[in-house]
């Protein structure tokens, strides 16, 4: 028996999807609807334009809908944003119990203290996920009930954004006349899609490069250590050869793509010719100033989002490198490019474990939907099970 | 695939020939007239009526709803949605089958749209996917061959394995003569082509020859050398046949952009009538893989049929060029089109461009709420903040 579907929506920058979705009972995710069309009053991962933004999430659904002669009445919804940030924070309790046993009342106790952190007023909780905890001094425990020890700590990655962006989702879905399920950042569905148990075992970087934002997610000791996003992704790529090179939007996002970036840093005098069209009348630059754009703007993401890892000490402990997901995964040669430049494996990651329709399971940039559909799918299980104690832990972590 | 080999005589309804599209129902509708064994063939297609002419037993019609049982008017998008639409058909059609091979001409809307998934779904139901497919003429022009282009490159991740023909090859094929043929004649010969590779290429795999070679095999020598493969066949008979063979493979490959030093792995298959002899095979083997450099991987299978007479059929299937040659990043595709023109490489490229009077500029990010690190701008273009300059 199939499970019930489900329906994930993104509001991405460049592309709204729909999915629906149902488990299998091996366990594979089916997907039975797809509705996707260009995205319109959405920059940088964020609403800019309601009523435009509202028009395509109405039409993906009804062609999700149509497709999957399912009736669509409950989102979840995908989000991103510059908002969006993570912080570690820790919790500790005395084991008050005889002898030292640590008891599941105890673990409820120290998990608890570690949601709790005060943030502004603006901001709310998006994920509270366990990392590990901590027994007296020993490190890196998984599920320390039954242990002994005088002191319990749990550590925590609590990602939070600014509610009033949060909630203009939640409001878009409902004029579209669905109710919001759950609401989850756009990094860690993907990494839910797309990693293996080994990649979270030996450490990886999830880096989804969106048109709007780039979101990354670091898994290392099986728990994710960190998360953020930065609102910089293709679109500004784009943006950057068109305003520098004077050429229009739609040529420069081609050029983007087809020349891409090389790690190669020889100089390439040839010129790249641009077809004219719409009142532009063509013209040529240089492939070595269209390389030096894109690397420069490259180059500056990820070293950003390098200095975040290296700030948390992960550098050394991502054995099985970098996954990329998103649309961006298709630039040409932005898989070596990545992988000189942090000195680590790279690779595109596709959906694992999914079937159904071809153009839905396949790519990298469906990642973050397809990651969604089984956020929900566990989700739905696990909270109509009572005590999900360590529910994201078994979610996000092993 | 794992089946007891008297499986595989019996039932040879695990093998199938879907024919997608115009092209694909046409190939389809040509072998159906050749009075020779074929695996089961099935076509696919939006449009009704195209798919009432088809001679094939089995038709399947999709994207009613999204056509209203018209042609996609070359609209791959549409394709695909069609596909996509009936989806629960064609998973129907390939539940039982071991091997698929899609037949289909690339640039309209259901070879190019509706191929990668009906591959993707072949897939899933656990068949191996080999999809055949013919570029669009240059005459058609470059946007068709530009969704010919991304069509390969969907349904290539999708297949196992892709044969890509140009379809010029029909002219070059045979005698000079056809040089003059009538459009519907080539068309035909095309097909036909398609055919014997079909034909040739089907009965290596799935008999048990002396050499045989087996999907692995085949798939090795593509993985080795990309997804595109180049497919050469030649038929002769008589006592000459073995170097007529060769002389017509060897034609062939003067006309494809490729030679056999540059390529990632080669496969040779013979299919032959029972009195092929060692001596013939050495002949062919040896001059065709004459330029190969000896490191390169090839495989050699044959088959035996007895109804052949005294026809000996091959194919030769080569990787595309390899890869990692180092002109490659430098020449990116169709944006470099225009370096034919000597006028753009004589004269300077373009003028230097003042960036101070561009300090600060968003382009497309005008109106959005700016994006801050360290106290940097992050929709200002890198290149802008920090000062660099194009070359002159």
């Amino acid at each position: 028996m199939a499970s019930f579907p489900v329906v994930a929506l993104e509001m991405g920058t460049s592309k709204v999807r729909a999915l629906v979705g149902e488990e299998r009972e091996d366990g594979y995710l089916m997907v039975i609807g797809v509705g996707e069309a260009p995205s319109r009053g959405v920059r940088k991962g964020e609403i800019m334009d309601f009523e435009n933004a509202l028009a395509c999430a109405e039409s993906v659904l009804t062609l999700a809908e149509e497709q999957s002669k399912v009736s669509i009445n409950y989102v979840n919804m995908v989000i991103t944003g510059g908002h969006i940030r993570s912080v570690i924070n820790r919790g500790t309790v005395p084991v008050l119990e005889a002898e030292g046993e640590i008891t599941e009342e105890a673990i409820e106790r120290v998990s608890e203290m570690a949601r709790a952190i005060s943030l502004p007023n603006d901001r709310d909780v998006l994920h509270t996920i366990h990392q590990q905890f901590y027994v007296d001094d020993q490190e890196g425990v998984v599920n320390p009930e039954g242990m002994v020890g005088a002191r319990l700590t749990a550590s925590m990655l609590i990602m939070h954004g600014v509610r009033n962006r949060v909630v203009t989702f939640q409001k878009l879905a409902q004029s579209a006349k669905v109710d919001v399920d759950s609401c989850a950042f756009s990094g860690l569905c993907a990494a839910l899609a797309v990693l293996t148990p080994e990649q979270k075992e030996s450490g990886c970087v999830v880096l989804d490069l969106g048109a709007g934002t780039t979101d990354y997610v670091v898994y290392a000791d099986r728990c994710i250590a960190a998360a953020g996003c930065i609102a910089v992704g293709g679109d500004h790529i784009t943006n950057d050869l068109a305003m520098v090179l004077n050429i229009p939007l739609q040529q420069s996002e081609k050029l983007k793509i087809d020349v891409g970036v090389n790690a190669d840093k020889a100089a390439f005098e040839q010129p790249v010719i641009i077809p004219p069209s719409g009142g532009f009348s063509g013209r040529s630059v240089r492939l070595r100033d269209v390389y030096d754009i894109i690397d420069a703007r490259l180059d500056e993401l990820l070293d950003m989002i390098m200095a975040d890892i290296e700030r948390h000490g992960l550098k050394k402990q991502l054995g099985a490198g970098v996954v990329l997901t998103g649309g961006g995964a298709y630039m040409k040669n932005v898989v070596p490019y990545i992988g000189d430049k942090w000195h680590m494996p790279c690779a595109i990651g596709r959906p694992k474990n999914v079937s159904g329709i071809a153009v839905a399971t396949e790519g990298p940039e469906f990642a973050a939907t397809i990651g969604m559909l089984r956020y929900a799918l566990r989700h739905s299980d696990e909270s109509s099970r009572q005590g999900l104690k360590g529910f994201f832990t078994r979610l996000f972590g092993r | 695939m794992e089946h007891k080999p008297s499986d595989v005589f019996k039932k040879p309804a695990r093998t199938m020939i879907v024919g997608v599209g115009g092209a694909g129902l046409h190939v389809v509708n040509v072998l159906l007239k050749q009075d020779m064994d074929y695996p089961p063939m099935v076509v696919v297609d939006t449009d009704g009526r195209a798919l009432e002419h088809s001679m094939a037993p089995q038709r399947l019609q999709i994207g009613t709803g999204v056509t209203e049982g018209l042609s996609t008017g070359g609209d791959a998008d549409l394709g695909r949605r069609a596909a996509n639409e009936d989806f629960v058909k064609i998973r129907e059609l390939f539940s039982d089958t071991d091997m698929v091979l899609l037949v289909a001409g690339l640039g309209g809307g259901v070879g190019s749209g509706a191929l990668p998934v009906l591959a993707q779904t072949a897939r899933d139901e656990g068949a191996l996917v080999i999809s055949m497919v013919s570029m669009p003429l240059a005459l058609e022009g470059q946007d068709r061959r530009d969704v010919a282009d991304r069509a390969i490159e969907l349904a290539g991740r999708a297949s196992h394995t892709m044969i890509c023909h140009e379809l010029p090859e029909a002219k070059q094929q045979d005698d000079p003569d056809n040089q003059d043929a009538a459009l519907p004649s080539v068309l035909d010969a095309t097909a036909q082509l398609v055919g014997l590779r079909i034909r040739v290429l089907w009965k290596l795999l799935e008999q048990p020859g002396l050499f045989s070679v087996d999907f692995a095999g085949l798939r090795h020598v593509i993985q080795e050398a990309g997804r595109r493969c180049f497919m050469f066949t030649a038929e002769a008979s008589g006592k000459n046949r073995a170097s007529l063979i060769v002389k017509r493979i060897k034609q062939q490959m003067t006309g494809a952009d490729i030679t056999l030093e540059e390529s990632g792995g080669v496969m040779l298959g013979f299919l032959g009538p029972e009195d092929l002899t060692l001596a013939e095979m050495e002949l062919i083997v040896r001059e065709i893989t004459a330029d190969m450099p000896a490191g390169t991987r090839r495989q050699i299978g044959v088959a035996l049929e007895s109804q052949a007479r005294s026809t000996m059929q091959a194919i030769v299937l080569a990787g595309g060029k390899n890869e990692h040659k180092p002109e490659e990043p430098a020449t990116p595709s169709d944006v470099t089109a225009g370096a034919k023109r000597p006028g753009y490489l004589k004269s300077p490229i373009q003028k230097e461009i003042e960036f101070d009077t561009m300090k600060g500029a968003r382009g497309r990010f005008n109106n959005v709420e700016p994006t801050f690190h360290n106290g940097e701008d992050l929709d200002t273009p890198t290149y802008i903040r920090r000062g660099m300059k194009l070359s002159r």
